[in-house]
């Protein structure tokens, strides 16, 4: 396997948004709600949609170096499944350039070498402006985030 | 009235009902509507009175929601999250219970990767979130200048908790 990359502030990081059919018979839960923002898309990710995983005793949101994922031939596509059918970016230094001290670290696994993890706490100012500065790349119907 | 947990010795009062922490199993055969107004849904072996019986609609399928939450297994968002919290459960359906009225728009309802569950108002000129966690209440708010405010609450005092939040609730009511 490849060495870790290093990262610039301006690089794109994708976070997959889960869309879990779960229960039978209900729909399935998204992370999707309306966007009031004038001028956005209609849906956005909820700011649980940025939470750090539930591993103990770790503080990570798995991410996706987008320039390696494109590098490797693949498409943003390629990297979502029924499960994580949505796709948002936003900028490296969104996420580490803050009094939390977090970082953005290339943690390539035998399934995913563009994979990263944003390492350290994910309170609630930046889950918002997250919520205010992602792009989509893999963008939901608009029917998604009704209720 | 005060509902003690004999396993734990934790207590939530809350007035005329009472929150507690059963880890329990589910059975939901005993919740108990009047007129389709719901008066009471049964949380693992703890029934929880609702006495709020001004509530819209989407009151009784939200409730329902929260309960299919607590099947969830663990680990069902593929990233390790745990099975949602019964106690949390209560809490979110009492809290909620007890602010709404007749007006009250429809929140968004998801379980949490925490263990937790949110209700989640987005209108035209409001963002309103609660986040119930298994240690305690978030509370955020983004004003129509989109200045954020965001506070944490600690469910032993119900009273100062309900007035706290009712202040920001205003907003989602028709």
């Amino acid at each position: 396997m490849d060495a870790p990359v290093g990262l610039h502030d301006d690089d794109d990081l994708w976070r997959r948004i889960p869309c879990n059919k779960i229960i039978e018979g209900k729909p399935p839960i998204n992370y999707i709600v309306p966007n009031r923002r004038k001028n956005g898309p209609k849906c956005r990710p909820s700011t649980l949609a940025f939470s750090n995983n539930s591993k103990p005793h770790v503080k990570e949101m798995s991410v996706l170096i987008a320039k390696l994922v494109l590098a490797s031939g693949r498409t943003a596509g390629d990297t979502c499944n029924t499960n994580q059918p949505y796709l948002v970016s936003f900028k490296v230094g969104l996420v580490r350039n803050d009094p939390f001290n977090r970082e953005v670290r290339h943690t390539p696994n035998s399934a995913e070498y563009a994979h990263a993890d944003v390492v350290g706490e994910k309170d609630h100012k930046l889950q918002k402006e997250l919520t205010r500065q992602f792009k989509w790349v893999i963008e939901p119907d608009p029917s998604e985030c009704d209720q | 009235m005060t509902l003690t947990q004999p396993n734990t010795g934790l207590a939530w009062t809350t007035g005329s009902h009472a929150c507690s922490f059963p880890p329990l199993r589910i059975t939901i055969s005993k919740n108990l509507f009047l007129e389709n107004r719901l008066l009471r849904v049964q949380i693992g072996e703890i029934p929880v009175t609702l006495t709020n019986r001004n509530v819209p609609e989407w009151f009784n399928e939200i409730t329902a929601d929260i309960i299919e939450f607590l099947k969830l297994p663990a680990n069902w968002d593929q990233e390790g999250a745990p099975e949602i919290d019964n106690s949390v459960a209560i809490k979110a359906i009492c809290v909620l219970n007890d602010l709404i009225n007749k007006n009250t728009a429809r929140p968004y309802t998801f379980p949490t990767p925490h263990g937790g569950i949110q209700f989640e108002w987005h209108l035209e000129e409001h963002d309103l979130e609660l986040r119930f966690l298994p240690d305690r209440l978030l509370l955020l708010y983004t004003d129509p200048d989109e200045v954020d405010y965001e506070m944490h609450y600690d469910y032993e005092d119900y009273k100062y908790l309900l007035d706290d939040i009712a202040k920001y609730v205003k907003h989602i009511n028709n």
